[in-house]
C-alpha cells in the first residue's frame, strides 16, 4: 500500500457521507417520517453537501501522480470501475450545485423532481462503483461483501449525524428516530471491523483496532445524551457527534487501507 | 495475436538476480523500480518423526515480472485507457495517458505495474519489446547464468515445457491468464500443505 493513502480515506469517507447525505434528504422530503423540514433546511442541506463533495474531491485530486491527465479519467467506462465512480461523482456534483441554485433562486419544480430522481441514481451509483473498485480478486482481504457493507454503513452513519445537525441548526426539533438509527449504523461499522480482526491481527493493526473501538463507544455515549437531550448547547453537542462520526469512519478506514493483502505475492 | 511468455524454472533458480540486474541495465530504471524482481519463498520448520523433532526447512526463488496476462486486470481496471494492450500484443503503459492513480498496481496480483514517483505515473515491463522486434529475447531471459528464463509465445513453450501454471504462494492462474509456465522446485510439492511466505519482503 502506497504511503499516501490518507487522501483516499478522506476522498471515500466524505464523498460516502455527501451521497448518503442526499439519498437520506429526498427519503426524509419524500416520506411519511416523522421529521420537520424547512426551507432553510432544504437549502442549507444541499449546500453542506456541496461542500464536502468539493473536499472529497479535493482529496481525490491530491491522491493522483499526474493531475494533468485527469481529464482522460472518462475513457475506459466500459471496463474500469474507477472510471465509472469519476463519472458518477461528477454527475452527484453537478446535480447537488444545479439542485442547490433550483432551491434558493430558481424554484423551478420540475426541474426539483428530475434533479431529486438523478441525485438519488448518481449517489447509488457513487456508492456501488466506490465498492466495486476495491473488490479485486488481487487483493482477497478486500475481495468480500464486507466492502460494500462497511462503505454502505460509513455512507449511513455519516448522512444521518450530518441531516440531523443541519436540522437542528435550522431550528427544528431532533428526530429521535434518526439517533436510534445512527447509534444502529456506528454498532453495525464496528461489528464489521471486527471481520477484519484476523487480517488486523495478522498485520499487527491492533492498537488501530483499540483506537476504532474506543472511538466508537464515545459516539455511542454521545448519540445516547443527544437522545437524552442533556446538552444545553444542541448545536455543540450534534457538531462534535457529526465530527466524532466522521473520526470514527475515518479510523475504520484507515484500519480497511492498511489491511491491503494481495494474494500469493 | 499469439501470447508472449515466459518460462520460470523455479528447480534451477538460484537467486542471484542476474535477471534483475539486466532489466535494470537494459531499462535503465532506478533500484526502487523493479519491473522484474526476485521472491524467495520460505516455508517448512519442524516435522516429528517417530518421536523426534526433525527440521524440515525449504525454500526457492520465483523471478516475476509482467507476465503479460491473456486477461489482463490492469488493462481492464485502469480509468484513462493508458495501461493498454498494443499492437504487438503486449500490455504497457501510455505516460501521456496515466494519471498515476495506481490502480493498477493494486488490480495486479504479480505487482507488475511498478509506480515512478519522480515522474508521478506507472511505469512497466514491456518484454523488452525493442529487442523482440529485432527478433532478440528480453534482456532479463538472456542474461539468466542457470537458463532458469526463456521467453516464447505461449504455445511454443508450452510444446517445450508444458502448461504448469500452479506454484505458492502466486495466486490461481485461472483468474488472470498470466503468460509463464513454471517448472516447480522440488519442494514446491511440499508447500502445498505448508504456509508459505515471502521471505526479506523489504529487499523487494
Amino acid at each position: 500500500m502506497e504511503k499516501d493513502y490518507f487522501s483516499l480515506v478522506l476522498f471515500t469517507v466524505l464523498s460516502q457521507t455527501a451521497a448518503g447525505g442526499l439519498i437520506l434528504r429526498e427519503i426524509l422530503l419524500h416520506s411519511d417520517l416523522d421529521y420537520q423540514i424547512s426551507k432553510e433546511f432544504r437549502v442549507l442541506s444541499l449546500f453542506i453537501t456541496g461542500i464536502i463533495i468539493a473536499l472529497a474531491l479535493g482529496a481525490a485530486f491530491m491522491h493522483l501522480g499526474k493531475q494533468v491527465n485527469a481529464v482522460h479519467s472518462l475513457r475506459n467506462l466500459r471496463s474500469s470501475w474507477l472510471s465509472r465512480e469519476i463519472l458518477f461523482i461528477i454527475i452527484f456534483s453537478a446535480t447537488v450545485l444545479l439542485y442547490w441554485l433550483n432551491e434558493k433562486f430558481w424554484n423551478i419544480q420540475v426541474l426539483n423532481s428530475i434533479l431529486s430522481f438523478t441525485g438519488l441514481l448518481a449517489g447509488a451509483g457513487l456508492l456501488t462503483s466506490m465498492s466495486a473498485i476495491y473488490m479485486l480478486p488481487a487483493v482477497p482481504s478486500w475481495n468480500s461483501m464486507i466492502t460494500p457493507i462497511s462503505f454502505l454503513i460509513t455512507s449511513a452513519a455519516g448522512a444521518v449525524s450530518l441531516l440531523v445537525l443541519l436540522n437542528a441548526f435550522c431550528g427544528c426539533v431532533t428526530a429521535k428516530t434518526l439517533l436510534a438509527i445512527l447509534a444502529f449504523a456506528v454498532i453495525l461499522s464496528l461489528i464489521t471491523s471486527g471481520f477484519m480482526f484476523s487480517y488486523i491481527k495478522e498485520s499487527g493493526l491492533l492498537v488501530f483496532f483499540i483506537i476504532r473501538i474506543l472511538m466508537g463507544l464515545i459516539t455511542l455515549i454521545l448519540i445516547f445524551l443527544n437522545y437524552l437531550n442533556t446538552f444545553p448547547n444542541k448545536m455543540t453537542a450534534l457538531s462534535v457527534l457529526f465530527t466524532t462520526v466522521l473520526l470514527t469512519e475515518m479510523a475504520g478506514r484507515v484500519i480497511f487501507f492498511l489491511n491491503y493483502h494481495k494474494s500469493g505475492l | 495475436m499469439p501470447q508472449y511468455a515466459f518460462y520460470i524454472d523455479t528447480s534451477a533458480c538460484s537467486g542471484c538476480k542476474a535477471c534483475q540486474a539486466a532489466c535494470h541495465d537494459k531499462n535503465n530504471t532506478r533500484s526502487e523500480i523493479k519491473w522484474r524482481r526476485v521472491y524467495e519463498i520460505e516455508g517448512g520448520g519442524w516435522e516429528q518423526q517417530n518421536g523426534a523433532f526433525i527440521s524440515v526447512p525449504f525454500s526457492y526463488f520465483i523471478s516475476m515480472s509482467c507476465n503479460n496476462c491473456g486477461s489482463p486486470v490492469c488493462v481492464k481496471a485502469c480509468p484513462t485507457t493508458a495501461m493498454h494492450i498494443d499492437k504487438n500484443g503486449i500490455t504497457v503503459v501510455d505516460p501521456q495517458l496515466c494519471i498515476g492513480c495506481r490502480y493498477c498496481e493494486w488490480a495486479c496480483p504479480y505487482n507488475a505495474p511498478q509506480y515512478d514517483s519522480i515522474i508521478k505515473t506507472m511505469t512497466k515491463c514491456d518484454l523488452c519489446e525493442d529487442y523482440l522486434l529485432a527478433g532478440k529475447k528480453p534482456a532479463c531471459a538472456d542474461a539468466c547464468p542457470m537458463r532458469a528464463l526463456d521467453f516464447g509465445t505461449f504455445e511454443e513453450l508450452s510444446r517445450k515445457y508444458g502448461e504448469e501454471k500452479r506454484l505458492l504462494p502466486l495466486p490461481e492462474p485461472g483468474l488472470f491468464d498470466p503468460g509463464f509456465i513454471i517448472k516447480p522446485h522440488r519442494d514446491a510439492g511440499r508447500a502445498t500443505n505448508e504456509k508459505v511466505k515471502v521471505a526479506a519482503k523489504k529487499e523487494i
